[in-house]
């Protein structure tokens, strides 16, 4: 195979799709259909929300920090928290899943583009329309919405919150539901129709696997939410009594329908970014992922079983079978666990090393493990009692969603964005941004378990001085501001980028899966040829497909011929310096083996 | 002894001094309040298994992370890397041994829940709890005393210790939570939908009691107060709260 | 499509069975209709994949050792832009407004949501009739 040429004949791309030209600039950018550009916009978005989000934490945490300040009064301070979850939860974390789900499973499938190009368009605008009608709701006059971001009536109602930001609040939302569950369909269908030849199910990436079961937890909650908003707005705005005792309704049928929904967001918002950290942690230990099927069968189990738990949200109506729901919120908790140690497997006898997505892989390791075990002691009814709606909650919403999301959010930037931009992120200025947010981070939530414990209620805007939990909201507070110190060398590391770029070819960090076959930025169609998919691994097998016993490009298993591999770890910024890396030099060379000899 | 050893038996020394900790902190050194009921009692028991259960599953698994962070990173790493891409048995084990543990603690919350979340018969007093907009009214019914947030600012819940207290509470307005931090123990109020649960009391004190569900502009204000008193002193206060008169 | 239609089949197995159990030990009437009614999810898709492979078979990506070649021919219909999912997604904008703002709002907003829907349309099926 040594005289094999770069881009093998025999192995034909497949029949390119109707040559597409976008149009040019901003015009190119309102009109693309192009589903890495939308992924782009998508992120671009969601970030922005994200800033938004945490300027209205920030003010949180201000009003917080001492007993009786009054930086914003209390009709204010409400609308800041409900704003701040509503943004962080709706407008942020599912929408950049979905721009890292737009982005990547195409690629990652062999696909030339989502499989509803035009419909993937009308999904972003609806996310980008809804989000921008939500928080038109601070420009009006009564103010933003202020119930909370479960809006629970009858507050949520007409009789409780007549103001218009409440019904903006709910239009918005019914936007982006609806392109939430536009996207959850095209990605589903890309998944099931799209892939390769030789991408079998079990072949996908587990990020893929984790997307697309993502959109069925979309497709079936997505759709409650949407009702029960509908619902509330009918209530709000034409009389009706869906929620009203007085005309025969039930506010806790809000609830119920509220948390079918809620329950699975949760999910939704946490299994794209499993998915992120499950790509990550194999490339940077240098061996394949630990217990693939497992991850996949562990991931169907979150899933199914997280739209039959919603009721641990409302333990302490007294009006749930609590014994239903203690069950399946706390066997949740068993498949978690398999992930955790698959991903523990996944760098266990590997090679590690950490440059920043690695750092933020482990890091997510960390938190969302606090998170989990606050949620076991959460899901039993005997304690939720005297937990629910305090600052336990908080903090453990915060260790899930916040350890979850914030650092696979980082951990996706600084992985994929060598292949979205051909540039590398500076990685000294990731570590500082690491670090930084690591402590603040801690600093911020650790303490709120303990304010919690001494009977800081949920959604307070003061305290009495003599509180017992006086001091652990300054804590949180100084956190909050090391967590703000810990974006500038992201954003200074952002702007290097843009203007001294580190320019890198196609596969800078020697990772395994199909989207580092093609060019960074990849071509419009996505890709100019594809190699043989034989295993989980196709970049990989490519790579190593001339090392004898190491990738197999025939028809037999290739994980039975693979012995043992790659007995050196090749820094990667090696090959970056290299005159090889300014632009596209076809697939990677198999680097030298160190060790000859067998193990 | 190799590095690798030595850094294996100091996350060891260091999980089970975590294990310790967690074994010496009882429930109410590590911030729930002591509890005036029995209830609240049976909780704190529940609350220190989870704890010492959590601790324990943290530290094995920061501990695992911790060893594989060190032991395998590259620069100390000769040789071929691992390409296990499964290992049944292994898994088998760390899906039962979860399901099992989780299963346990499953089974302790099943057999307290009604023993914490209790209706129980015959209580000695009977409290109407009404929440509305952004205060309480307590009505003893058999004492027909009634304590409301408009006339007395911070109301205060006196209760007698021991007793057994039923409470009903319902709201009229939006939905509100009847929470006395000590009691370990909270209800909502949801219009519509009127509950009730009962309460035994065993120590005297003085509590705070909050709204815990967020009800609107002034829900940080919707606070009270709850003392427990001797039966003598409570049944004195009823009637002196009687006597002056609606 | 083996995979993927036991993949609906199960899940909706699973709403039956956990909708069915509710119903028995608890029963609130929201909790076992969304329960029940999760299923269909599964069972729409599911017996769309099942009668799929029963008709079609196994395609290249379901075949192990397939080669490029199994997809040889076109892939599917991929615009290389569009201009009509604007005035779709802001025509149901609109529309969704007219609650808040009056029928003045949601009339536009319906007409530009039909507008852009059947120009969508158009184009697709003009694009497929060139072939």
């Amino acid at each position: 195979m040594t005289t094999a040429p770069e881009r093998p004949i025999a192995e034909l791309p497949p029949e390119r799709p109707e040559a597409r030209g976008t149009n040019p600039g901003i015009v190119g950018w309102l009109t693309t259909t192009d589903h890495k550009r939308i992924g782009i916009l998508y992120g671009v978005t969601s970030l922005t929300m994200a800033f938004i989000g945490f300027l209205l934490s920030m003010v949180i945490r201000a009003e917080l920090a001492r007993p009786d300040t009054q930086i914003v009064d209390y009709d204010t301070y409400n609308q800041v928290f409900t704003m701040h979850g509503t943004v962080m939860v709706y407008l942020f974390a599912v929408p950049f899943a979905f721009a890292v789900g737009n982005y990547l499973v195409p690629l990652m499938v062999g696909a030339p583009d989502m499989a509803f190009p035009r419909l993937n368009m009308v999904s972003y605008w609806l996310y980008l329309s809804g989000g921008l009608v939500v928080l038109s709701g601070f420009l009006a006059n009564t103010g933003a919405a202020d119930f909370g971001w479960f809006a629970y009536p009858p507050y949520a109602g007409q009789t409780g919150s007549p103001g218009i930001g409440g019904d903006l609040w709910l239009v918005g939302l019914l936007l982006t539901g609806a392109s939430g569950i536009l996207t959850a369909l095209n990605i589903a269908t890309t998944v099931v129709m799209l892939r390769a030849p030789g991408m079998t199910m079990f072949r996908m990436p587990i990020l893929v696997w984790d997307l697309l079961l993502t959109c069925f937890m979309v497709l079936i909650a997505f759709p409650v939410l949407t009702s029960a908003q509908l619902m509330l707005l009918a209530d709000r705005r034409f009389g009706a009594q869906f929620f009203v005792p007085s005309g025969g309704g039930l506010p806790i049928l809000w609830q119920h329908l509220f948390w079918f929904f809620g329950h699975p967001e949760v999910y939704i918002v946490a299994l794209p970014y499993f998915g992120i950290v499950t790509e990550i942690i194999p490339v940077f230990s240098r061996r394949p992922v630990f217990g693939y099927k497992g991850l996949v069968l562990a991931t169907i189990a979150i899933a199914g079983l997280s739209t039959a738990v919603w009721a641990h949200h409302m333990f302490v109506t007294g009006d749930v079978y609590l014994p239903y729901f203690a069950v399946t919120t706390a066997l949740i908790a068993v498949p978690t666990g398999i992930k955790f140690f698959d991903w523990i497997g996944s760098m266990w006898g590997g090679k590690l090393v950490f440059p920043p997505p690695m750092l933020f892989a482990v890091g997510f390791l960390v938190t969302f493990l606090l998170g989990g075990l606050t949620g076991v002691i959460l899901s039993s009814p005997t304690l939720d009692f005297s937990l629910s709606d305090t600052y336990f909650v908080v903090a453990h919403l915060h260790y899930v969603m916040g350890g979850t999301v914030v650092f696979a959010v980082f951990a996706a930037i600084y992985f994929w964005w060598p292949k979205v931009t051909g540039r590398m992120l500076d990685q000294r200025l990731g570590r500082w941004h690491f670090w930084l947010l690591v402590i603040g981070f801690n600093t911020t939530f650790l303490v709120m378990h303990r304010s919690g414990l001494e009977g800081m209620p949920r959604r307070v805007g003061d305290y009495q001085a003599s509180a017992p939990y006086a001091a652990e909201n300054l804590i949180s507070s100084i956190g909050a501001g090391l967590i703000a110190l810990s974006m500038i060398p992201f954003v200074w590391a952002l702007l290097r980028s843009w203007r001294r770029p580190d320019r890198v070819g196609d596969d800078p960090w020697g990772a395994y899966t199909l989207e580092w076959i093609t060019t960074s930025p990849p071509p419009e169609h996505n890709f100019d040829w594809m190699p043989p998919i034989r295993s989980e691994r196709p970049a990989f097998d490519w790579r190593y497909r001339e090392e004898e016993g190491v990738g197999a490009l025939g028809p037999e298993d290739p994980w039975r011929r693979r012995a043992r591999h790659d007995a050196s770890w090749r820094p990667f910024h090696a090959w970056v310096e290299s005159d090889e890396r300014a632009g596209d030099s076809g697939p990677p060379k198999a680097p030298p083996d160190e060790d000859g000899s067998d193990p | 002894m190799s590095w690798a050893v030595r850094r294996r038996a100091a996350f060891l020394v260091g999980s089970t001094a975590l294990l310790a900790l967690a074994l010496g902190g009882c429930a109410e050194q590590l911030g729930l309040p002591d509890s005036p009921t029995e209830q609240g009692g049976t909780v704190g028991d529940v609350f220190d298994l989870y704890l010492v259960a959590a601790w324990v599953v943290g530290a094995i698994v920061v501990g695992l992370i911790a060893l594989v962070v060190v032991r395998d990173r590259a620069s100390r790493r000769r040789g071929p890397t691992s390409q296990r891409h499964h290992n049944t048995p292994l898994e088998i084990a760390y899906t039962l041994i979860p399901l099992l543990l989780v299963g346990a603690l499953t089974v302790v919350t099943i057999v307290t829940i009604d023993r914490v979340a209790s209706d129980e018969p015959d209580p000695d007093v009977v409290v109407d709890v009404e929440g509305y907009q952004w205060g309480w009214r307590f009505t003893y019914v058999d004492q027909g005393v009634v304590v409301d947030t408009h006339d007395t600012g911070d109301p205060e819940l006196v209760l007698p210790a021991p007793a057994r207290i039923r409470f009903d509470v319902h709201s009229d307005d939006v939905i509100h939570s009847f929470w006395v931090p000590a009691f370990r123990f909270k209800r909502d109020l949801i219009p519509g939908t009127p509950t009730s649960f009962t309460v035994d009391t065993n120590e005297l004190g003085v509590f705070d009691g909050k709204c815990a569900e967020y009800c609107g502009l002034l829900h940080t204000q919707m606070t009270f107060t709850a003392r427990t008193v001797s039966p003598g002193d409570f049944d004195a206060w009823a009637a002196d709260q009687g006597s002056e008169g609606p | 499509m083996r995979i993927e239609a036991t993949l609906w089949g199960v899940s909706a197995c699973f709403y039956v069975v956990a909708g069915i159990a509710y119903w028995v030990l608890a029963g609130d009437p929201a909790g076992i209709t969304v329960l029940l009614v999760a299923s269909l999810f599964g069972g729409v898709g599911g017996s769309y994949a099942w009668v799929w492979r029963r008709r079609v078979g196994d395609r290249a990506q379901d075949v192990p050792e397939a080669t490029m070649l199994g997809n040889a021919g076109e892939v599917g219909y991929f615009p290389a832009s569009s201009v009509w999912p604007l005035p779709i997604a802001a025509g149901l904008t609109l529309l969704a407004l007219g609650p808040l703002f009056g029928l003045w709002v949601a009339v536009p907003g319906a007409s530009l949501l039909a507008l852009g829907a059947l120009r969508l349309l158009d184009e697709s099926m003009h694009k497929a009739a060139r072939g």
